[in-house]
Protein backbone atom coordinates (compact mmCIF):
# COMPACT_ATOMS: atom_id res chain seq x y z
CA UNK A 1 0.00 0.00 0.00
CA UNK A 2 2.82 2.45 1.04
CA UNK A 3 4.28 1.81 -2.22
CA UNK A 4 1.36 2.32 -4.16
CA UNK A 5 0.56 5.62 -2.71
CA UNK A 6 4.28 6.80 -2.95
CA UNK A 7 4.86 6.71 -6.50
CA UNK A 8 0.93 8.34 -6.67
CA UNK A 9 2.58 11.02 -4.53
CA UNK A 10 5.40 12.05 -6.47
CA UNK A 11 2.59 13.16 -8.76
CA UNK A 12 0.69 14.82 -6.77
CA UNK A 13 3.13 16.66 -4.59
CA UNK A 14 5.01 17.58 -8.52
CA UNK A 15 1.41 19.35 -9.26
CA UNK A 16 1.61 21.05 -5.73
CA UNK A 17 5.13 22.83 -7.20
CA UNK A 18 3.48 23.34 -10.12
CA UNK A 19 0.62 25.41 -8.63
CA UNK A 20 3.00 27.20 -6.38
CA UNK A 21 5.37 28.44 -9.45
CA UNK A 22 1.97 29.26 -11.87
CA UNK A 23 0.55 31.17 -8.92
CA UNK A 24 4.15 33.14 -8.58
CA UNK A 25 4.57 33.74 -12.46
CA UNK A 26 0.65 34.61 -12.82
CA UNK A 27 1.50 37.66 -10.21
CA UNK A 28 3.21 39.61 -13.21
CA UNK A 29 0.52 39.04 -15.57
CA UNK A 30 -2.12 41.50 -16.76
CA UNK A 31 -5.57 41.39 -15.11
CA UNK A 32 -8.14 39.55 -15.92
CA UNK A 33 -6.09 36.78 -16.39
CA UNK A 34 -4.12 36.96 -13.04
CA UNK A 35 -7.22 36.79 -10.98
CA UNK A 36 -8.35 33.55 -12.93
CA UNK A 37 -5.11 31.92 -13.68
CA UNK A 38 -4.93 32.72 -9.37
CA UNK A 39 -7.71 30.97 -8.47
CA UNK A 40 -7.81 27.49 -10.59
CA UNK A 41 -4.14 26.96 -9.56
CA UNK A 42 -4.86 27.78 -5.34
CA UNK A 43 -7.89 25.08 -6.80
CA UNK A 44 -5.35 22.77 -8.05
CA UNK A 45 -3.06 22.65 -4.99
CA UNK A 46 -5.36 22.34 -2.28
CA UNK A 47 -7.41 19.57 -3.92
CA UNK A 48 -3.84 17.98 -4.33
CA UNK A 49 -3.39 18.18 -1.01
CA UNK A 50 -7.06 17.13 -0.50
CA UNK A 51 -5.55 14.20 -2.34
CA UNK A 52 -2.77 13.56 -0.02
CA UNK A 53 -4.29 13.60 3.29
CA UNK A 54 -6.90 11.05 1.73
CA UNK A 55 -4.48 8.50 0.53
CA UNK A 56 -2.31 8.81 3.60
CA UNK A 57 -5.57 8.59 6.17
CA UNK A 58 -6.13 4.81 5.13
CA UNK A 59 -3.90 2.41 7.46
CA UNK A 60 -2.81 -1.01 6.13
CA UNK A 61 -5.08 -3.70 7.95
CA UNK A 62 -2.93 -5.94 9.73
CA UNK A 63 -3.30 -9.35 9.05
CA UNK A 64 -5.78 -10.28 12.17
CA UNK A 65 -8.21 -7.22 10.88
CA UNK A 66 -8.29 -8.76 7.39
CA UNK A 67 -8.95 -12.31 8.82
CA UNK A 68 -11.73 -11.16 11.14
CA UNK A 69 -13.23 -9.31 8.20
CA UNK A 70 -13.29 -12.60 5.99
CA UNK A 71 -14.97 -13.86 8.75
CA UNK A 72 -17.41 -11.69 9.53
CA UNK A 73 -18.09 -11.78 5.43
CA UNK A 74 -18.25 -15.35 5.47
CA UNK A 75 -20.94 -15.12 8.14
CA UNK A 76 -23.06 -12.83 6.21
CA UNK B 1 -27.05 -25.60 -32.97
CA UNK B 2 -27.59 -26.58 -29.66
CA UNK B 3 -24.00 -26.22 -28.85
CA UNK B 4 -23.46 -22.72 -30.39
CA UNK B 5 -26.14 -21.42 -28.12
CA UNK B 6 -24.56 -22.89 -25.06
CA UNK B 7 -21.00 -21.22 -26.22
CA UNK B 8 -23.05 -17.73 -26.63
CA UNK B 9 -25.14 -17.97 -23.34
CA UNK B 10 -21.68 -18.98 -21.40
CA UNK B 11 -19.29 -16.38 -23.17
CA UNK B 12 -18.55 -13.54 -21.48
CA UNK B 13 -18.88 -10.12 -23.46
CA UNK B 14 -15.82 -7.88 -24.33
CA UNK B 15 -17.55 -5.46 -21.58
CA UNK B 16 -17.83 -8.25 -18.82
CA UNK B 17 -14.05 -8.98 -19.85
CA UNK B 18 -12.83 -5.48 -19.69
CA UNK B 19 -14.48 -5.05 -16.28
CA UNK B 20 -13.49 -8.41 -15.14
CA UNK B 21 -10.64 -10.80 -16.08
CA UNK B 22 -9.19 -7.79 -17.82
CA UNK B 23 -9.76 -4.99 -15.78
CA UNK B 24 -6.22 -4.72 -14.24
CA UNK B 25 -5.01 -4.72 -17.87
CA UNK B 26 -7.00 -2.28 -19.29
CA UNK B 27 -6.59 -0.16 -16.21
CA UNK B 28 -3.02 -0.21 -16.33
CA UNK B 29 -3.03 0.78 -20.05
CA UNK B 30 -5.46 3.73 -19.66
CA UNK B 31 -3.50 4.82 -16.54
CA UNK B 32 -0.06 4.80 -18.64
CA UNK B 33 -1.47 7.17 -21.39
CA UNK B 34 -3.00 9.28 -18.69
CA UNK B 35 0.39 9.53 -17.18
CA UNK B 36 1.61 10.44 -20.19
CA UNK B 37 -0.71 13.26 -21.31
CA UNK B 38 -0.46 14.49 -17.47
CA UNK B 39 3.44 14.37 -18.18
CA UNK B 40 3.15 16.63 -20.91
CA UNK B 41 0.87 19.20 -19.70
CA UNK B 42 3.29 19.34 -16.20
CA UNK B 43 6.34 19.89 -18.75
CA UNK B 44 4.37 22.81 -20.48
CA UNK B 45 3.52 24.68 -17.45
CA UNK B 46 7.62 23.93 -16.40
CA UNK B 47 8.09 25.78 -19.32
CA UNK B 48 6.26 28.85 -18.44
CA UNK B 49 6.82 29.24 -14.98
CA UNK B 50 10.00 27.80 -14.31
CA UNK B 51 11.96 28.46 -17.49
CA UNK B 52 10.46 31.28 -18.64
CA UNK B 53 9.21 30.20 -21.85
CA UNK B 54 6.77 32.64 -23.90
CA UNK B 55 3.60 29.94 -23.63
CA UNK B 56 2.95 30.02 -27.36
CA UNK B 57 6.51 28.17 -27.23
CA UNK B 58 5.84 25.76 -24.27
CA UNK B 59 4.52 23.02 -25.98
CA UNK B 60 5.32 20.49 -23.57
CA UNK B 61 7.93 17.68 -24.71
CA UNK B 62 6.52 16.00 -27.60
CA UNK B 63 5.17 19.05 -29.07
CA UNK B 64 8.44 20.69 -29.60
CA UNK B 65 9.59 18.43 -32.37
CA UNK B 66 5.65 17.63 -33.56
CA UNK B 67 3.96 21.46 -32.73
CA UNK B 68 0.60 20.14 -34.40
CA UNK B 69 0.06 17.94 -31.54
CA UNK B 70 -0.29 20.88 -29.41
CA UNK B 71 -1.74 23.02 -32.15
CA UNK B 72 -4.61 20.59 -33.32
CA UNK B 73 -7.84 21.09 -31.53
CA UNK B 74 -9.01 17.71 -33.59
CA UNK B 75 -6.10 15.51 -31.00
CA UNK B 76 -7.26 17.77 -27.75
CA UNK B 77 -10.88 16.82 -28.31
CA UNK B 78 -9.63 12.50 -29.52
CA UNK B 79 -8.14 12.78 -26.41
CA UNK B 80 -11.03 13.91 -24.76
CA UNK B 81 -13.42 12.20 -26.26
CA UNK B 82 -10.84 8.71 -25.51
CA UNK B 83 -10.58 9.56 -21.67
CA UNK B 84 -14.61 9.94 -21.53
CA UNK B 85 -15.01 6.51 -23.13
CA UNK B 86 -12.66 4.45 -20.76
CA UNK B 87 -14.09 6.20 -17.75
CA UNK B 88 -17.41 4.97 -18.93
CA UNK B 89 -16.47 1.27 -20.06
CA UNK B 90 -14.31 0.27 -17.36
CA UNK B 91 -17.01 2.31 -14.64
CA UNK B 92 -18.63 -1.27 -13.21
CA UNK B 93 -15.33 -3.02 -12.64
CA UNK B 94 -15.55 -0.25 -9.70
CA UNK B 95 -17.70 -0.57 -6.55
CA UNK B 96 -18.14 1.40 -3.22
CA UNK B 97 -16.23 4.23 -2.57
CA UNK B 98 -13.37 3.51 -5.62
CA UNK B 99 -16.91 4.04 -7.80
CA UNK B 100 -18.19 7.26 -6.34
CA UNK B 101 -14.51 8.60 -7.45
CA UNK B 102 -14.41 6.79 -10.83
CA UNK B 103 -18.01 8.25 -11.07
CA UNK B 104 -16.79 11.76 -10.24
CA UNK B 105 -13.59 11.79 -12.48
CA UNK B 106 -16.01 10.74 -15.07
CA UNK B 107 -18.62 13.95 -15.11
CA UNK B 108 -15.93 16.32 -14.36
CA UNK B 109 -14.52 14.69 -17.93
CA UNK B 110 -17.83 14.73 -19.46
CA UNK B 111 -17.76 18.87 -18.62
CA UNK B 112 -14.03 18.68 -20.07
CA UNK B 113 -14.59 17.02 -23.27
CA UNK B 114 -17.82 19.46 -23.75
CA UNK B 115 -15.71 22.54 -23.84
CA UNK B 116 -12.88 20.43 -26.43
CA UNK B 117 -16.46 19.87 -28.21
CA UNK B 118 -16.60 23.65 -28.25
CA UNK B 119 -13.29 24.08 -29.66
CA UNK B 120 -13.42 21.35 -32.09
CA UNK B 121 -16.56 23.07 -33.50
CA UNK B 122 -15.12 26.38 -33.98
CA UNK B 123 -12.25 25.07 -36.40
CA UNK B 124 -14.11 23.01 -38.46
CA UNK B 125 -16.44 25.69 -39.00
CA UNK B 126 -13.79 27.99 -39.21
CA UNK B 127 -15.73 30.61 -37.10
CA UNK B 128 -14.75 31.77 -33.19
CA UNK B 129 -16.70 32.10 -30.41
CA UNK B 130 -17.12 36.09 -28.58
CA UNK B 131 -15.00 37.58 -31.30
CA UNK B 132 -12.02 36.26 -30.17
CA UNK B 133 -8.93 35.49 -32.25
CA UNK B 134 -8.69 31.53 -31.90
CA UNK B 135 -10.99 29.20 -30.87
CA UNK B 136 -11.88 29.96 -27.23
CA UNK B 137 -14.13 27.92 -24.85
CA UNK B 138 -16.30 29.43 -22.78
CA UNK B 139 -14.62 28.98 -18.86
CA UNK B 140 -11.41 29.98 -21.09
CA UNK B 141 -13.71 33.48 -21.11
CA UNK B 142 -12.00 34.09 -17.25
CA UNK B 143 -9.20 31.54 -17.23
CA UNK B 144 -5.99 31.27 -19.38
CA UNK B 145 -6.21 28.28 -21.55
CA UNK B 146 -2.31 26.86 -20.22
CA UNK B 147 -4.01 26.94 -16.31
CA UNK B 148 -7.72 26.30 -17.49
CA UNK B 149 -6.35 22.52 -18.74
CA UNK B 150 -3.78 22.23 -16.43
CA UNK B 151 -6.92 22.51 -13.94
CA UNK B 152 -9.10 20.36 -15.86
CA UNK B 153 -6.77 18.00 -15.62
CA UNK B 154 -5.86 17.66 -12.35
CA UNK B 155 -9.42 17.55 -11.13
CA UNK B 156 -10.04 14.56 -13.29
CA UNK B 157 -6.73 12.83 -12.00
CA UNK B 158 -7.23 13.30 -8.36
CA UNK B 159 -10.37 11.83 -7.93
CA UNK B 160 -9.10 8.99 -10.78
CA UNK B 161 -6.25 8.21 -8.53
CA UNK B 162 -8.28 7.86 -5.32
CA UNK B 163 -10.51 5.74 -7.27
CA UNK B 164 -7.86 3.43 -8.27
CA UNK B 165 -6.66 3.15 -4.66
CA UNK B 166 -9.41 2.26 -3.39
CA UNK B 167 -10.04 -0.14 -6.27
CA UNK B 168 -6.64 -1.67 -5.19
CA UNK B 169 -7.05 -1.53 -1.82
CA UNK B 170 -11.06 -1.94 -0.78
CA UNK B 171 -12.38 -0.83 2.05
CA UNK B 172 -13.86 -3.91 4.44
CA UNK B 173 -16.43 -5.20 2.82
CA UNK B 174 -16.23 -3.71 -1.15
CA UNK B 175 -13.34 -6.95 -1.77
CA UNK B 176 -16.54 -9.17 -2.23
CA UNK B 177 -17.93 -7.31 -4.85
CA UNK B 178 -14.91 -7.00 -6.91
CA UNK B 179 -14.88 -9.42 -9.97
CA UNK B 180 -11.62 -8.47 -11.36
CA UNK B 181 -7.95 -9.48 -10.02
CA UNK B 182 -6.90 -5.62 -9.26
CA UNK B 183 -6.97 -5.63 -5.60
CA UNK B 184 -3.23 -5.46 -4.24
CA UNK B 185 -2.56 -7.78 -1.29
CA UNK B 186 0.94 -9.07 -1.23
CA UNK B 187 0.26 -10.24 2.74
CA UNK B 188 -2.76 -12.44 1.40
CA UNK B 189 -0.57 -14.13 -1.55
CA UNK B 190 2.00 -14.46 0.98
CA UNK B 191 -0.36 -16.31 3.11
CA UNK B 192 -1.79 -18.45 0.50
CA UNK B 193 1.92 -19.19 -0.91
CA UNK B 194 2.69 -20.51 2.36
CA UNK B 195 -0.32 -22.41 2.98
CA UNK B 196 0.34 -24.00 -1.14
CA UNK B 197 3.83 -24.92 0.33
CA UNK B 198 5.97 -22.87 -2.00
Amino acid sequence: MNLVRSVISVFVVALVGVSIAGWVWAGAQPSPNREGARVVLAICGIASIGCLWMLWREKEASPEAEDAASTNLAKN
Amino acid sequence: MATATACSVTKPSLMERLNGQWHKQALWTYTAIVLAHWAEHLAQTIQIYVLGWNPPDARGVIGIWFPFLVSSELLHYGYAIVMLVCFWVLRKGFTGRSYFWWMVAFWIQFWHHIEHALLQGQAIVGYNLFGKPAPWSIVQLFVPRVELHLFYNTIVFIPMVIAMFYHMFPLPGEEAHANCSCAWNPRDLKRRAASLGT
